[in-house]
């Protein structure tokens, strides 16, 4: 009998010891992850920054930098919880704060303002509205950009993506062929002034062309993609970049 | 002791004999059936069996499943580190993990497993079988707990029946425990069989399942799809789970009724009709050929295996008798007759040894005959016995009448004897066979010098 209640205790006292000394672990582990937890993080990031995107807005003596400042970090928190509405929307204000900063010259801010929008718009598989923006964007660098200048690369690589992605979306293999000739227009035509611009083995040039690759691939141009494809790998293992094909 | 006269009850107190009114017949007999179905002594056999293949299940479990994903589930930097374990899957409930209270470092956590492993073998050859068959199961519930995402229903089986072992007296029989406690013992006055013991850990494994399955029968008469006769024919497609395909020529609406229905029959048999002794091994037959037809179909580790080997626990000991009895009776019809092996009934360590030998005989190959018994002289002596070789050595008496001595008797056993079949090659190695003849005479010389003889030990 004192054999048997010895080996019990015994059992009861390693239970005991061993989660008494795991206790205080656990309680640290979850009050850690209380503090840490993405999630949670987001959402006081999210608090924060609503509050002072509503204070700079509020706030008559507020600059316009500090308008777009609080804004664009409100909106990239909101786009962190995937709430892509919200922020197109914060953009699309942006939009109406900076258009008349500047007449009749490169507006940099409402460029930038509508770059963001239409990544908005992206998010929310809105291609034919993200289109809209970046056009806008493209015409408006075209007038006021030199011809030259690579931001207008950017833009056409933006375009031309668009149109892809939207003819990957069309049901009619005619009209899908129209969009992908249009996308591989822009595409070439950003190529080419990244080439003018001696940028044609950048990081830049390497996604305009992986872009190529995939509209001639989907043209069934198989040459030229395969072409696209070759130099799209070497300016990566030039920039010892590991890429996924697509 | 002396009698005292029985004080008189008080005034106005009934006698506390009238007090006392008899229990209703049918609750005795109740209480009765409670006493003998959870208590009464019975043989430790079955669960010994148990303990074996179970330890085989459990190891097989470790080395081969989680040991070559270790380091994912339980290192440092496994997909679940133990800190967001505890944070995300824990919460604030308490989580017996041994690991989580030593240094987070990989080597203990290694440590743990190799001294789990460990005590799974000790558990399995029933060496300590107590203290390893704890160890064993406080360091599956922590490995348990350690990683939860690798758990299924199957390790929360091995970890209850482990539990359940842990509380039996399965080391009392077929195990290296029972056989060193068998060293201290006169096997003539305390025979071969094991000791007896309450029954009831094996009684909550028995209940343990029948639970198992009534749970499993209550779910599936809810599902829309047992009712309706097609969940197997889904089952077996269980991509994730998939072994082996349904034969064509079996893969039929009409045959998945029946294996549909048939399983949830016998399924609610194996919780009722289990129980009553007529149906029981029917029941099992079927339980049998239901789990081994998941197995061919569904690729569901060691989980199949753990159920099947609990059906042990429900064969009646006097059936295990009677089947290990059978299968003796056939060995010695396809071998022969068993060895005699003449013994000195008056030297204590001889009486042990062969005790110990008796023991590892499972199959019954050898006869030990005591040639100072009286008892035995008719036989002994029809067979030839030299009486004065057999005062200096043990003598085995082979198929040709010829008798072997000592260490050659130990080694001719060795052959004959299976549980003793690893120690054999070495018994043939030429230095080991001279050096052990040499220590055999030396032991055999001084017998009576080591241990004395029946009288003068205290048993």
């Amino acid at each position: 009998m004192t054999a048997t209640v010895f080996k019990i205790l015994l059992l009861v006292a390693v239970f005991v010891a061993v989660l008494s000394a795991t206790y205080p672990k656990q309680h640290a582990a979850i009050e850690e992850e209380k503090a840490n937890n993405y999630d949670n993080t987001l959402m006081r990031e999210v608090l924060r920054t609503q509050k002072n995107y509503q204070d700079a807005t509020n706030n008559p003596a507020s600059s316009t930098d500090q308008r777009l400042a609080a804004g664009n970090a409100y909106a990239a928190t909101l786009s962190s919880q995937q709430r892509f509405e919200e922020a197109a929307k914060i953009y699309q204000d942006q939009l109406a704060l900076t258009w008349g900063l500047v007449n009749n010259a490169y507006n940099q801010k409402w460029a930038d303002a509508n770059m963001h929008l239409a990544g908005a718009h992206r998010n929310l598989d809105n291609q034919p509205a993200a289109l809209v923006c970046y056009d806008s964007v493209l015409k408006h660098d075209q007038e006021f950009l030199p011809a030259n200048d690579p931001r207008i690369a950017r833009d056409l690589n933006n375009v031309g993506l668009m149109h892809y992605l939207i003819a990957t979306g069309k049901a009619e293999p005619a009209d899908r062929k129209n969009e992908f000739k249009t996308s591989r227009d822009y595409l070439e035509q950003a190529l080419a002034l990244l080439e003018k611009n001696n940028q044609g083995s950048s990081a830049k040039a390497a996604a305009t062309l992986w872009n190529l690759v995939l509209t001639c691939r989907d043209l069934d141009d198989k040459n030229a993609s395969q072409n696209y494809k070759l130099r799209a790998q070497a300016i990566d293992k030039s920039l010892n970049r590991v890429c996924r094909e697509p | 002791m002396t009698n005292l006269p029985k004080a008189a009850p008080a005034e106005g107190l009934p006698h506390t004999a009238q007090a006392t009114e008899a229990k209703p017949q049918w609750i005795e007999n109740l209480l009765k059936s409670w006493n003998s179905f959870w208590f009464e002594p019975t043989t430790p056999v079955a669960m010994a069996i148990f303990r074996i293949f179970f330890g085989i299940i459990l190891l097989e479990n470790m080395l081969v499943h989680l040991l070559p994903d270790f380091d994912l589930y339980y290192g440092k930097n496994s997909l679940v580190p133990i800190n967001d374990m505890m944070s995300l899957y824990w919460h604030s409930s308490y989580y017996f993990d041994l690991m989580a209270a030593l240094p987070a470092d990989d080597k203990y956590i290694y440590g743990a497993f190799w001294v789990m492993v460990a005590a799974t073998v000790m558990m399995t050859l029933g060496l300590c079988t107590r203290v390893s068959s704890w160890v064993t199961f406080l360091l599956l519930m922590s490995f348990g707990a350690h990683f939860q995402l690798n758990q299924n229903a199957g390790d929360n089986y091995l970890r209850l029946a482990t539990m359940c072992l842990a509380l039996s007296n399965a080391g009392d029989a077929f195990s290296l425990d029972n056989l060193i406690r068998a060293t201290r013992q006169d096997w003539r006055k305390t025979g071969f069989g094991a000791r007896l013991s309450a029954p009831w850990a094996q009684r909550l494994l028995q209940i343990q399942i029948c639970i198992a399955y009534g749970h499993t029968w209550y779910s599936k008469m809810e599902g829309k799809m047992w009712n309706d006769g097609t969940a197997v024919y889904y089952a077996v497609r269980y991509d994730d789970l998939m072994r082996f395909p349904i034969p064509h020529i079996f893969d039929q609406l009409p045959i998945y009724m029946i294996l549909t229905w048939g399983t949830l029959a016998i399924e609610f048999a194996l919780f009722t009709f289990i129980w009553w002794r007529p149906t029981r091994y029917w029941v099992m037959a079927a339980g049998l050929s239901l789990h081994l037809g998941i197995e061919y179909c569904m690729n569901l580790p060691m989980f199949e295996w753990s159920f099947m080997l609990t059906y042990l626990l429900f064969i009646y000991p006097e059936d295990l008798t009677k089947s290990w009895n059978w299968l003796k009776a056939k060995i010695k019809d396809r071998f022969g007759e068993p060895y005699r092996l003449a013994f000195d009934g008056s030297c204590i360590l001889c009486v042990r040894t062969i005790g110990l030998i008796h023991r590892l005989d499972i199959f019954g190959r050898i006869k030990p005959l005591d040639f100072t018994d009286k008892d035995n002289d008719a036989e002994l002596d029809e067979v030839k016995l030299d009486r004065a070789r057999a005062q200096s050595e043990i003598l085995l008496q082979k198929r040709d009448g010829n008798w072997l001595g000592g260490f050659k008797a130990f080694r001719f056993i060795s052959l004959r004897t299976p549980l003793l079949w690893p120690l054999t090659p070495v018994l043939f190695v030429p230095i080991v066979s001279f050096f052990a003849e040499l220590m055999y005479k030396a032991i055999a010389a001084n017998r009576k010098l080591i241990l004395g003889s029946p009288s003068e030990v205290r048993q």
